[in-house]
């Protein structure tokens, strides 16, 4: 007994020497506590009032839906960065000329938004936007100079902005970024403050689901200028003209915002709050989704779907991206300007396994370039040009012996076991490349070597043909084959393969500027199978974004090609 | 005094401009640069206009000559290369707090239970209170303390909803998070805070002290815990440093808007200017530490003040 006495006695102490120790250099220390101690007393009374309001609230559902950002966005000044968050926080705040709407069954239609109506001329290439009373949530009127504005910067070279690619089908907009024309020659063109005029270089059938887009929303010059280059780093330096103005942003930790009652159409939005917390972790994620935290939780793994599927109060969504995961090889590597060694290792690959093993059902096998989820001119790709892919693997049964013909022809050793390819990986993809391993030399007998990089090494010895075969995915910026096609057209340096092909880059011209529905069609159907047939690129999955959501949260929308929205969401 | 200490000063400014040299260049030695790291759609054009807006293009020793200038006259860091039109100056200032008030609690924590279980195990040297806590001791320097994190965040919060799961909106998240993080220094300051009392415990005066009929109370007060307590100062100046980057596992677990997140993230994105500013003010703030460690140290314990006195007079 008395020794324990003795020894809280000593734990008593040991706090009262430590405090007298800090007198001298603990002025910091102090501070911070009072701080901490601030914060509690804050938060408590916070906490307070949230439960009253609550109480208050219980016989109608508080319109407040939290949901989850994967990552912190980069910035909210959308001419400078093209990361996916960003964007989906400024669609939340700032609403284009159009707007998209997806109904129950995930089909997509444009639907009026800045813009009250629009006409174009028969052949597509000039269209004329009428606007509509609207203002920014500051007061000022949204004008047609707004967007004119907006899109001659995306466009202009000193911006040198990441997103200028989304929007070359304006006129002169590619020469205007390679600054062989001025940025006023750009066909874009406020004809009074209500009347916007955009030229086209080509007709481009997703022109106006484009128009809603992020890389096509209103700036406001005034507020850009008056906050240079720091226009977009908080949630004081940018103005919104959309369903939900933003109030505070929290970098690293969250995003909130409140119903815009300025908004045009504000009587749809039922939400009067909305929050985005940030949480890079996917385990933390779902925690905070289990402990209602957050309502709605977007889900990679395949442990995490077994295990949430299992609770019959949440909602699963798959959503068909339109993103391809492909192998590539570099051309220049002698073993692969090898049409046949290349299709062995297309052909020796089964895309099945790969989504139900390797995936664990979290992908699509893809047999194609262009993934399901995307259209030519209304019709869906797939349905219309077939599975390339399955064409050439029913073909060629046998790819051992086709690629032992491809190493006869190159004159090389005809024994694979002699050959050992460089697998050049992104350090986060282990799984899916070790895979390829195991399947390159079990199907084909060559040995692969895995030569694991960071993204920025990836990107650099890619676009300095610095590897042997690489894989990675790429996902379309509109709904146009061609947004995913124009990558193996010559010239394009995006994924460079070292492959060039005179017949594609001419179907792929032709399509692109034609109006004829069926050509377009025929032509891109005839160059994705030219470009798989002869596997200068291999894909294997489509990918899919699973989510889960509290039962009582209704009408969440996921555009394909746009980010999600939560203008017509509400709690029930 | 006064000279050592302006001395000592002179050294650290010394190292942090080595530090600050050998970040730059090794930064930028690390294969793929900012503009790789971005986008991989940008076309070649905008690439090359990016290039010269950060000016990339120029040699490297003018790119170094016009950071220091830059940080000498301006005191400006420059702007983060991902987190565009966000100066790195501001970046620091808005979370190397939250990430030292985690840090601070935890040291707290650490400081505490580390002293108090340490005595507590020397005072019962060699039965079960003492073994409980050496065990303590072992799981805390061998678990690392992000496993320990997962641990609290599945049980306290999601199992049992004790504990806010991630944010940072006031005390109760900052909890989980600094004991997590305190752990492996309890364990730490423990295991000294036992060797040294018992080291204590076993000098002559103690025994004088105890056989003259001094209480145990007063005992280790006046001596026990004062002669032991020393070395755990020393251990302190570097742990605080340590707080600000040490913690960015536990920030990410618990996504706390603190400086860990970006110290890791800021190298995978080629984000150089971030990379330099924290690298500074990381190294200052070690530096710091030590150099108040040091000076503490000297008016904590007399011996050393004499031996400084001696070398100055030697001089």
């Amino acid at each position: 007994m008395k020794k324990k006495v003795a020894v809280l006695l000593a734990m008593a102490m040991a706090a009262g020497v430590l405090s007298g120790c800090g007198g001298s250099g603990g002025k910091e220390t102090t501070a911070a506590a009072t701080e901490a101690a601030d914060a509690k007393e804050t938060t408590a009374a916070e906490k307070e009032t949230a439960k009253e309001t609550e109480k208050a609230d219980e016989g109608e559902k508080k319109q407040a839906l939290s949901v989850s950002l994967d990552a912190e966005p980069d910035s909210l000044d959308l001419a400078k960065v093209s990361d996916m968050y960003s964007t989906t926080v400024v669609s939340q705040m700032i609403e284009g000329l159009t707007a998209i709407r997806v109904d129950e069954n995930g089909a997509e239609t444009v639907e009026p938004g800045m813009a009250e109506s629009w006409e174009s001329s028969e052949d597509q290439m000039t269209w004329t936007f009428h606007l509509r009373d609207a203002k920014w949530e500051d007061g000022v009127d949204v004008k047609a100079g707004d967007f004119e504005y907006a899109i001659k910067r995306i466009l202009n070279p000193e911006t040198a902005s990441p997103i200028s690619g989304n929007i070359l089908f304006i006129k002169n907009a590619e020469e205007a970024v390679a600054g062989s024309v001025g940025i006023d020659e750009v066909g874009v063109k406020a004809l009074d403050d209500k009347t916007l005029e955009i030229q086209l270089a080509y007709p481009a059938p997703y022109f106006l689901s484009s128009c809603a887009g992020s890389s096509m929303l209103p700036m406001r010059q005034d507020i850009v200028e008056a906050n240079g280059d720091s226009y977009g780093t908080e949630a004081d330096k940018i103005v919104g003209n959309g369903p939900f103005s933003l109030k505070e942003w929290v970098h690293n930790s969250k995003i909130s915002y409140v119903k815009n009652p300025s908004y045009w159409n504000a009587d749809a939005v039922k939400l009067e709050e909305l929050t985005m917390k940030i949480i890079n972790e996917e385990t933390a994620r779902i925690g905070e989704f289990e402990n209602g935290g957050i309502d709605v939780v977007p889900v990679s793994t395949a442990e995490w779907v077994e295990k949430l599927d299992q609770n019959k109060d949440y909602v699963k969504k798959v959503v068909s991206l339109p993103r391809t995961e492909y192998l590539f090889f570099n051309q220049e590597v002698e073993l692969f300007s090898n049409e046949k060694v290349r299709q062995a290792f297309s052909i020796a690959l089964n895309r099945e396994e790969i989504a139900s093993e390797v995936y664990q059902g979290m992908q699509e096998p893809a047999y194609g370039w262009i993934p399901n989820s995307m259209q030519v001119d209304g019709v869906n790709f797939r349905e219309m040009a077939g599975e390339p892919i399955q064409e050439l693997i029913e073909e060629n049964p046998d790819p051992k012996a086709l690629l032992i013909e491809g190493l006869k022809e190159l004159g090389m050793s005809e024994d694979p076991s002699q050959v050992t390819v460089q697998l050049m990986s992104r350090n986060t993809s282990q799984d899916i490349a070790e895979y390829f391993q195991y399947t390159f030399n079990t199907v084909l007998g060559v040995n692969v070597e895995i030569d694991p990089v960071e993204w920025p090494v990836f990107q650099e010895r890619n676009r300095g043909l610095d590897y042997e075969m690489g894989f990675k995915s790429y996902g379309a910026d509109f709904d146009d084959p061609y947004s995913m096609m124009q990558l193996w057209m010559t010239g394009v340096k995006t994924v460079p393969t070292g492959w060039s092909n005179e017949e594609y880059d001419r179907l792929m011209t032709e399509a692109s500027q034609s109006l004829d529905k069926e050509l377009r069609a025929k032509d891109y159907k005839e160059a994705e199978a030219l470009v798989l047939r002869t596997a200068t690129i291999c894909p294997y999955a489509y990918s899919t974004d699973i989510s889960y959501s509290k039962n009582y949260v209704k009408n969440i929308m996921e555009p394909v090609f746009s980010s999600t929205l939560y203008k017509y969401s509400y709690i029930e | 005094m006064g000279k050592y200490i302006l001395k000592r000063i002179l050294y650290a400014v010394i190292a942090l401009f080595v530090v600050s040299t050998i970040a730059f260049f090794a930064v930028r030695m690390i294969p793929g640069n900012p503009i790789e790291a971005m986008t991989e759609k940008l076309p070649d054009e905008i690439r090359q206009q990016v290039f010269e807006q950060y000016g990339f293009d120029k040699p490297i020793m003018e790119q170094y000559k016009l950071f220091f200038k830059e940080l000498f006259t301006e005191g400006d860091l420059g702007e983060s290369l991902k987190y565009r039109g966000r100066k790195v100056t501001d970046t620091i200032a808005s979370y190397a707090p939250v990430s030292g008030l985690l840090g601070a609690e935890a040291i707290a924590i650490g400081v505490i239970s580390g002293i108090i279980l340490g005595i507590v195990a020397a005072l019962n040297r060699g039965k079960w209170l003492d073994y409980l806590v050496m065990f303590i001791a072992v799981v805390g320097i061998a678990v690392p303390n992000f496993v320990l994190a997962s641990c609290f965040q599945y049980f306290l919060t999601i199992r049992f909803h004790l504990f806010p799961t991630t944010g940072w909106e006031g005390f109760s998240y900052t909890v989980l998070p600094a004991l997590a993080l305190s752990f492996n220094s309890t364990a730490k300051y423990a295991r000294y805070m036992r060797a040294n009392c018992l080291d204590v415990l076993n000098q002559d005066y103690i025994i004088t002290a105890k056989s003259k009929g001094m209480s145990k109370f007063r005992l280790i007060r006046k001596h026990v815990l004062k002669n032991s307590i020393l070395p755990i100062i020393t251990l302190l100046g570097p742990q605080i440093a340590l707080m600000f980057g040490g913690a960015f596992v536990i920030e990410r677990i618990f996504a706390i808007p603190g400086l860990g997140s970006y110290f890791v993230s800021s190298v995978t994105d080629r984000d150089y200017t971030m990379v330099m500013g924290q690298t500074i003010f990381i190294a200052a703030l070690y530096i710091l530490s030590v150099l108040i460690v040091d000076i503490l140290y000297g008016f904590i314990d007399p011996r050393i003040r004499i031996s400084q006195r001696g070398g100055r007079d030697g001089n």
